[in-house]
């Protein structure tokens, strides 16, 4: 697997030697840096929206806003959670990744992949699962006449996201452990170190720009999660926002610009944190393959807690959601599937194709048009990816219904509820997935057969088409079903912006469990867990014909 | 059970640093070992380099040492330290033997004074910290201690490393491929610098090296290595005037290998009777350094070579002659200079060294 | 890498296409529900299949319909509002934002479920009742009255949904009919007393069958679903003593958009709310009380007659002040 999101956040502080080699004496290209200007544009102007109508809606009583107990507890269940989240996401991923990368543990390839298919359940269908599978009238009363604990609140909370965000950190670490230089354990262990000292000394540390990466990921998406904390009744910042959405709006718009603020603490502090702690290899070295830990009678049980694990991230949902499929519904409770599949598709696909296309856009201006420019429009689209969805989707509400009343008539929309705006707006929560393959695949083409083909006489744009693109085909597929993946599952930003009956599978599977209508949301259950299934499947197949290509080159 | 051992006792090491004895390593999955049966010493104050063509098994042999492969068999011992025998594997961190990688392998998340100190375990932070700056100043490096290694220059990198090995105060240093990453220029100085350091501190190293010229200029004592098993060992110059193979000859410098009829002191070859370094009768293989080979233009006993290539060197010049399939090298300092297309007549100027044939017939023929 | 290319190109394909070919126009109107997706999706599709008319639907809590009607002013898209409280069609009948129905239309309804202004109307009847998990509450500890509940006897056995629009018509209830002190000093007695607070009313009746709590307090009507699909679910429900608060009956109710352009298309939806076809529904499948005489409510709610008359006496003008109740839930930290 690509260390596919965590290039997200890396790709931005890469600006390879090359790169800066080329600097800009060349004309700035306007016309290829519009896609990344819109998206600057879009991200900034509803912020500053956001920011500037609360300060007026605030009217001075802003202490009292921000210092209601209610805020405090919820900043603090915030950072608790994402604390508690970031710790046993760690706890679980590091073992996972040193297993896979430095053990003998049978079959590692497969484990690798197998344990990115938690991407594949979304946090809210694994709260849906936890809620319907325990208590005393749950599934496994019901099927085994054991009374599994329900949790809720802090702990349901915990686990579904902590289930559910794995995948990152150990897609984090497992690509950093396969980075660290072997011969610097080996070393240790030559200069006297025993096997666990020296990995302590010498490899833990070399973790370090990983596991921030994973770390960042790790709590950005817990502090924009609302369909776990929701469904699990755990109040942090983005359900004190939903909630005061329907009462009072400028405290929304506050606990939003609140929770921007968490965002930037967690970006700024990972910047801080890795300041000056750049651990490339020091010379290249010829990277030689560590003799795999052996783990003697220990694989058995590892092997076993692994099938454990996996069977509560990805069994347990697909289990139960086939369970309820077979319960009798209400009846009277029609959901219409194929519009729900269709609305779902209408927002993802053209979402996941335009954010591919910004991202090559930007690509290109990164790599053939290094300087600031380039940097800070690649930047704001990582500030996209920060901002908590149900923050940018409030600022979009508020920034829409502005822009309307001087686009049309009284009485009328035009940008407001409409398609266009909930697929920019996952366009723009959802850009800084697509950059990371699609940069990997312009680094990996380079220019020289760009330019050799220009030397032959063709123009720029047809050269880039006639050579580059081509080789790029990997990693646009792997920028869109990112993306696909990521916005399929999307809730907070759907629950503002989407239109009037643009109800997608993700809408209706929250709200439905969200009533306890457990039988009813399953097959909406079923549908995000395969269509994602397919999209790992996807991703996992353009990492691997990525990694025969770079062998047989 | 194990099987009786085949070396029940270990060999006499009075005098020698380190000695390895008939090591074997199979990777799993192999057809055939990696390295197979060597055995050899390394005394005090002595370099000694391994070299070999590339998959010869010499780092696997030098990693053995060190403890980070695991052999199948054989027997290490450093100085009072068994370090491995039939029932025996210390792990490496217990065998006190400095290792130096060819990546230097640095710790990137360490300062220079940091990665010098990582091996030092006893005594006071402030003690520690003077041994490795002992360590430092040892192999010439100053004022760098707080230097990050990834601002460092390639050369004071290397030099970081070996103070890193030297510091726990371990008087056998194991160098794979140690200068493989620096241009030439800091290639000769950080060689002599070692030299230095081995006289001064009474190491006993072994380098890794695939570059001849390297290991002839820096060695006391050359092992030859080939598909995991040692050709020979000695002095450079011995091994330059009398190899014992044809490989080794080749490998060390450049040779003319020929066949031919031995008879007494002398041997029939395709460039006319030739003397030879030893007794021998019937056919045997012959190698002709290019310096011990000339030729002129007067007639001789065999049928005339043609000149198919002249390489100007400054100090000296090499032909490539043709003669009969066979093409040799001669080279020559000074004299008169001959054209391309001239045809002379091929004379021995030393004798030739009788080898063991252990390169391809094919092979033989032909000259590089 | 081909086939996923073409896999992709389809995917293009489909997703442009299904986005162009939403340009066709029918006669449409747009529906702003208070009321869950799962309880009226199912009667607007019948209206579209009846009518020909489409309905666009826009889901949300009520008190957020009606906020959000006020915020858009005569910008918003809505025609017809549909809410589950009173409260919130009184204020925005008393925003200015609702048109007058028909007359004909109000001539069917029992005068005391419409407003008098004539702007909106009720179309279904709901009570607030006492929810309790038979497995682990004996009838002799049921609690007479709402206020019963501060009692240490149920500490940290029961739940109510804060945000949700019948428990907040309830509070203004007893705002009005009890005095605000007195409400105060329940909710706060009620937190004191351990109460957890729940998203919806399901949630509550969930909450009870799966053993989190043994109380609750919910609509009358969300049982009987889940008593229907299932006869063992572990669940009661009872009425607090004849004139309780805790008995309050609420309406569901709808209005027509003042800004609406298409007044006749979303006058004919309240009508069909309103017909024997709508009102069987609610009575029939959502198992609310009807608003319209001849309409046989469901037999699983027994005496419908005898249940109003447990009610207590509550003017549904008077429950207007949705604002105030939220200012009171806010500033005892349940909202």
């Amino acid at each position: 697997m690509r260390p596919a999101r965590q290039i997200i956040l890396a790709a931005a502080r890469t600006a390879t030697a090359a790169e800066r080699d080329r600097s800009g004496v060349k004309p700035w290209p306007w016309l290829l840096s519009l896609p990344g200007l819109a998206v600057a544009v879009g991200i900034l102007l509803p912020l500053s929206y956001l920011l500037t109508t609360a300060i007026q809606g605030a009217n001075g009583e802003l202490g009292d806003i921000l210092l209601r107990p209610k805020t405090l507890q919820a900043l603090l269940n915030t950072f608790g959670l994402c604390a508690a989240v970031l710790a046993s996401t760690t706890l679980l991923a590091m073992p996972a990744a040193w297993l896979v990368t430095r053990s003998n543990l049978p079959l590692k390839w497969a484990w690798s992949i197998l344990l990115v298919l938690p991407l594949a359940v979304p946090g809210y269908l694994m709260a849906y699962t936890l809620l319907s599978v325990g208590g005393s009238y749950g599934v496994s009363v019901r099927l085994l006449e054991i009374e599994a604990p329900r949790l809720t609140g802090f702990t349901g909370s915990l686990v579904s996201l902590t289930l559910y965000n794995f995948p990152y950190m150990f897609i984090t670490l497992r690509s950093g452990f396969l980075r660290i230089d072997p011969s610097l354990q080996e070393a240790a262990r030559c200069l006297g170190d025993g096997p666990w000292r020296a990995f302590f000394r010498a490899e833990l540390p070399q973790l370090w720009p990983a596991f921030l990466a994973g770390a960042l990921l790790v709590v950005l998406h817990v502090l924009g999660d609302f369909g776990v904390v929701s469904l699990m009744r755990f109040e942090t910042l983005s359900v004190l926002l939903y909630g005061s959405l329907a009462f009072e709006q400028t405290y929304a718009a506050w606990v939003a610009i609140l929770m921007l603020l968490v965002a930037g603490v967690f970006v700024g502090g990972e910047v801080l944190l890795l300041r000056r702690r750049r651990y490339d290899r020091v010379t290249p070295g010829t990277a030689r393959l560590l003799d795999p830990a052996k783990l003697g009678w220990l694989r058995w049980p590892v092997v076993l807690l692994l099938i454990v694990f996996l069977f509560f991230a990805v069994g347990l949902p697909a289990f139960s959601s086939a369970y309820w499929c077979t319960q009798p519904t209400l009846g009277f409770v029609t959901r219409d599937w194929g519009a729900s599949t269709a609305a779902s598709l209408k927002i993802c696909v053209p979402a996941a194709i335009i954010a591919t296309a910004i991202a090559l856009t930007m690509g290109l201006m990164t790599q053939r048009f290094p300087g600031w420019r380039s940097r800070a429009i690649e930047r704001l689209s990582y500030a996209g990816y920060a901002t908590p969805g149900l923050a940018l989707g409030l600022a979009m509400v508020g920034v829409a219904l502005w822009a309307d009343e001087w686009l049309v008539e009284a009485g009328d929309t035009l940008i407001y509820q409409s398609l266009g705006l909930v697929v920019f707006a996952y366009t723009l929560h959802f850009l800084a997935e697509a950059i990371g393959p699609v940069r990997t695949g312009l680094l990996q083409a380079g220019v020289r057969m760009e330019e050799a083909a220009r030397s032959l006489g063709r123009g720029p744009i047809s050269a880039f088409f006639a050579i580059t693109f081509p080789l790029l085909r990997n990693g646009l597929a792997a920028s869109m079903a990112l993306v696909f993946l990521s916005a399929i599952k999307e809730l907070p930003l759907v629950m503002l912006l989407r239109p009037a009956n643009y109800d997608t599978l993700a809408y209706n599977l929250w709200d439905l469990s969200n009533e306890n209508l457990y039988a009813e949301a399953a097959p909406f259950a079923l549908t995000i867990l395969g269509v994602s299934a397919v999209f790992v499947g996807v991703l996992i197949w353009c990492e691997r014909q990525a990694k025969s290509r770079k062998m047989q080159g | 059970m194990r099987l009786p051992q085949i070396h029940p006792e270990p060999p006499d090491i009075d005098g020698h640093r380190l000695c390895i004895e008939r090591l074997a390593k199979r990777y799993p999955g192999a057809a055939t070992r990696a390295v197979d049966e060597v055995s050899f010493c390394v005394s005090a104050g002595e370099i000694l380099t391994l070299v070999g063509p590339s998959g010869c098994g010499k780092t696997t042999l030098l990693r053995s040492i060190a403890g980070l492969e695991r052999p199948d068999d054989g027997y290490v011992r450093h100085g009072n330290t068994l370090c491995q025998n039939a029932d025996t594997f210390l792990a490496p961190e217990k065998r006190g033997i400095g290792f130096v990688f060819q990546d230097y392998a640095l710790f990137p998340h360490l300062s220079v004074i940091q990665n010098v100190r990582f091996g030092l375990r006893h005594g006071s932070k402030k003690e520690r910290t003077e041994i490795a700056r002992e360590a430092m100043h040892r192999v010439g490096l100053h004022g760098l201690e707080n230097r990050r290694v990834q601002e460092l220059s390639g050369g004071q990198q290397q030099r970081v490393a070996f103070a890193r090995a030297l510091a726990p105060g371990t008087d056998v240093l194991l160098l794979d491929e140690p200068f493989s990453n620096l241009d030439s220029e800091l290639r000769i100085g950080l060689r002599k610098s070692l030299q230095e350091l081995v006289q001064h501190c009474d190491l006993g190293v072994i380098l890794v090296t695939h570059d001849q010229e390297e290991a002839m200029c820096i060695a006391d004592r050359i092992a030859v290595m080939r598909d995991g098993q040692l050709l020979q060992v000695g002095p450079p110059p011995s091994l330059y005037s009398r190899p014992r193979s044809a490989f080794v000859a080749k490998f060390l410098g450049n040779s003319n290998l020929m066949t031919g009829q031995a008879q007494g002191n002398f041997a029939d070859t395709p460039i006319g009777r030739v003397q030879i370094d030893r007794h021998a009768e019937g056919p045997v293989t012959l190698s002709l350094r290019p310096e011990h080979l000339s030729f002129d233009m007067q007639a001789g006993v065999t049928t005339p070579a043609t000149i198919t290539l002249r390489e100007f060197k400054g100090h000296d010049l090499t032909y490539h002659v043709r003669h009969g399939e066979s093409t040799y090298l001669i080279q020559t300092t000074g004299g008169s200079l001959y054209d391309i297309g001239d045809a002379v007549h091929l004379k021995p100027t030393s004798a030739a060294v009788v080898v063991e044939d252990d390169l391809h017939a094919s092979a033989l023929d032909q000259t590089s | 890498m081909k086939s996923v290319c073409r896999t992709l190109a389809v995917l293009l394909a489909f997703g442009l296409t299904s986005v162009l070919g939403n340009v066709a126009i029918a006669e449409e109107i747009t529906v702003y529900s208070g009321r869950s997706k799962s309880f009226m999706d199912h009667l607007f599709n019948a209206f579209e299949k009846d009518t020909g008319i489409k309905v666009n639907r826009v889901y949300d809590k009520t008190a957020a319909v009606a906020l959000k009607l006020k915020t858009e002013g005569d910008r918003s898209p809505a025609d017809v509002v549909l809410a589950q409280d009173a409260g919130a069609l009184g204020a925005l009948s008393d925003a200015g934002l609702l048109a007058p129905l028909p007359d004909a239309l109000i001539a069917q309804v029992n005068p005391d479920y419409v407003s008098e202004e004539g702007d909106w109307v009720a179309t279904s009847l709901r009570g607030r009742t006492l929810a309790y998990s038979s497995a682990r509450v004996d009838e002799k500890d049921l609690p007479a009255s709402v206020y019963d509940l501060t009692d240490p006897k149920y500490k940290d056995r029961v739940g109510f949904a804060p945000a949700n629009a019948s428990f907040q018509a309830f509070i203004t209830a007893m705002r009005v009919t009890e005095g605000e002190a007195k409400t105060k000093q329940w909710l706060l007695d009620m937190i004191a007393n351990g109460v957890k607070s729940f998203p919806k009313n399901t949630a509550i009746i969930q909450g009870i069958a799966a053993g989190e709590i043994d109380f609750g307090l919910p609509n009358h009507y969300y049982l009987i679903r889940f008593k229907t699909s299932d006869s063992k679910f572990p669940v009661e429900q009872t009425s607090f003593a004849q004139g309780d608060i805790g008995n309050m009956v609420n309406v569901a109710g709808a209005g027509v958009l003042k800004s609406s352009k298409n007044a006749e298309a979303a006058q004919k939806l309240v009508e069909y709310l309103l017909s024997y076809k709508g009102q069987s529904y609610f009575a029939g499948q959502i198992f609310e009380y009807p608003v319209v005489d001849g309409v046989i409510a469901h037999r699983q709610h027994g005496d419908v007659d005898a249940k109003l008359d447990n009610a207590p006496d509550v003017d549904l003008d008077a429950i207007s002040d949705l604002p105030g109740t939220l200012e009171l839930l806010r500033e005892v930290g349940l909202l």
